[in-house]
């Protein structure tokens, strides 16, 4: 058996000047070929955990390895994709500058990319079909653009481990359609974990499904139904 | 107009004058987008500002205690005081994300207050702090002029290693973070290099038209190109024009030509506002 890209073992984790936990004696994997989804209720603890496999914040009981490393260690070769771009539209900036991001590193210095560098971003664009927006303005993107931008970002840092944020909120159901087409393409080559709400889009795509409340346990992805949901907001075993 | 070009010929202060806005137009084109695009044009103005209280201390160290002190100019006081509160601006906009507004705009008080306390209670007739707040373009040294060079070339030369680390935090600082940038210690760089163009900038043309300058031909660029690099170039050829025509333009007349570039500055900008905006023109 293949060596997980996530393993979670026994974590636990609060914030500075709170005595709650928000995530309690968690453990789990994903494996090297999966597709994961994570759901949960608002406030259980979801962003968190995303923040604590991303190095953003430490665990303070249990263990986290990313690709065989530590988060931080290994932060670099995890492509994320937030659910809403940080990025100010007010900022004169090329789809191409946004996707380079991808290709920053503690050696950036100078005021280009690498031809290298400029190459990958181009093949990422090409990779989420968006080759013809490369000089189009981030700001004048829509919503579906965006997301498949991003998603060529995280592909452009040679990512080996995908991580997305609710990627389909705020679009249309066509440009959904393309975008879990173009995750159905990538998952043939790297593992994604993605946070979702949408049942049927984790009942139709996804291996398999973690329900994150304070704590993570598994749930039955391929039979989720608004019943079932409805019994794990309720905290009862499914 | 025609008058400024005659008297030019005998009066070697209007060259330097164009000169120096030339010179603070490149500062302006290169710091001004990174101002704009991170939306920094209140910390800088902070900073201006609290530099008022190292020039007051300055001012009243040299006059009350000139055997120690006497070597003491205004403008090294204003540097003091903006180059230790840059790194502290810059942790301060880190941490407090939600009361920020208000510790900034209570720095900028106090820095303020303490300059005209100093001066206040410094024996003797002071002009340098009306000199700080308006500048004097119309009276530009040679010294001035090497210090501007100066500046420009230390700008360039920070942008150029610093530009895409930069570039990284105006876009995106989260994702910069992300890639291994170490994102504080890059915007107290920023924050160093605003307050040391602020500070010689305010010498010369005056802490009003400085920010003015560092924001105006910015927002400008910014709305008439899509990469940041163009939008240097923009706000580097608008800030020259902007410091130039107008100083012409007013010149023999009573109105300050200060005034008039920030004037001319704010209606260009307003005029690009509309422009952008489909059917206004």
């Amino acid at each position: 058996m293949t060596r997980p890209v996530i393993d979670v073992t026994d974590l636990s984790f609060r914030y500075p000047r709170n005595r709650k936990e928000v995530l309690s004696e968690v453990s789990f994997s994903v494996g090297a070929t999966e597709w994961v989804g994570l759901l949960g209720p608002n406030g259980g603890g979801k962003t968190t955990l995303l923040r604590l496999l991303l190095g953003q914040l430490a665990p303070r009981i249990g263990s986290i390895e990313i690709l065989g490393g530590s988060p931080t260690k290994m932060r670099q070769k995890v492509g994320y994709v937030p659910q809403h771009a940080s990025i100010d539209s007010s900022v004169p900036a090329s789809v191409e500058d946004v996707v380079l991001l991808g290709r920053l590193s503690g050696s950036s210095w100078g005021p280009r990319y690498p031809q290298l560098d400029r190459d990958l971003a181009l093949a990422s664009l090409e990779e989420t079909d968006t080759t013809d927006l490369a000089d189009r303005a981030w700001r004048t993107l829509s919503g579906g653009q965006r997301q498949r931008v991003l998603i060529a970002r995280a592909l452009a840092s040679e990512a080996d481990l995908l991580v997305l944020d609710e990627p389909t909120t705020g679009i249309d159901i066509h440009r959904e359609k393309e975008l879990l087409h173009l995750l159905e393409r990538l998952n043939e080559r790297l593992p994604i974990l993605m946070v979702s709400h949408d049942i049927a889009l984790v009942s139709h795509h996804m291996d398999r499904a973690l329900w994150v409340d304070r704590t993570v346990r598994e749930i039955d992805a391929h039979h989720l139904d608004s019943d079932s949901l409805e019994h794990l907001f309720h905290g009862e075993h499914s | 107009m025609s008058q400024f070009f005659a008297d030019a010929a005998i009066n070697p202060f209007l060259w330097s004058g164009l000169l120096a806005g030339g010179l603070a137009s490149v500062s302006c084109g290169i710091v001004g987008p990174y101002v704009v695009t991170r939306r920094l044009v209140f910390l800088a103005g902070a900073l201006a500002h609290i530099a008022i209280g190292g020039v007051g201390a300055a001012i009243y160290l040299s006059t009350v205690h000139p055997q120690t002190f006497g070597w003491l100019e205004p403008i090294h006081g204003g540097l003091v005081a903006a180059v230790v509160s840059a790194p502290l601006l810059a942790v301060l906009k880190h941490r407090m994300k939600e009361r920020l507004d208000t510790v900034v705009g209570a720095l900028w008080a106090v820095g303020m207050s303490v300059g005209i306390l100093l001066i206040k209670i410094t024996p003797g007739y002071h002009t340098e702090l009306m000199s700080y707040l308006f500048g004097n373009i119309s009276f530009v040294t040679g010294r001035d002029l090497v210090f501007l060079a100066v500046l420009s070339t230390v700008v360039i030369t920070i942008a150029c290693v610093f530009h895409r680390r930069f570039l990284a935090l105006c876009l995106d600082a989260e994702q910069a973070e992300l890639r291994g940038i170490p994102v504080l210690a890059t915007d107290i760089v920023l924050f160093l290099l605003i307050a040391a163009t602020v500070i010689v900038l305010t010498q010369i043309v005056g802490l009003i038209l400085v920010i003015a300058l560092l924001s105006l031909p910015a927002a400008i660029g910014a709305r008439l190109t899509t990469r940041l690099g163009p939008s240097m170039a923009v706000t580097f050829v608008v800030s020259a024009l902007v410091t130039t025509l107008p100083r012409i333009a007013v010149y023999g007349t009573p109105v300050s030509p200060e005034a008039a570039i920030v004037l001319a500055t704010a209606g260009l900008y307003l005029v690009v506002m509309l422009r952008r905006r489909p059917g206004v023109f």
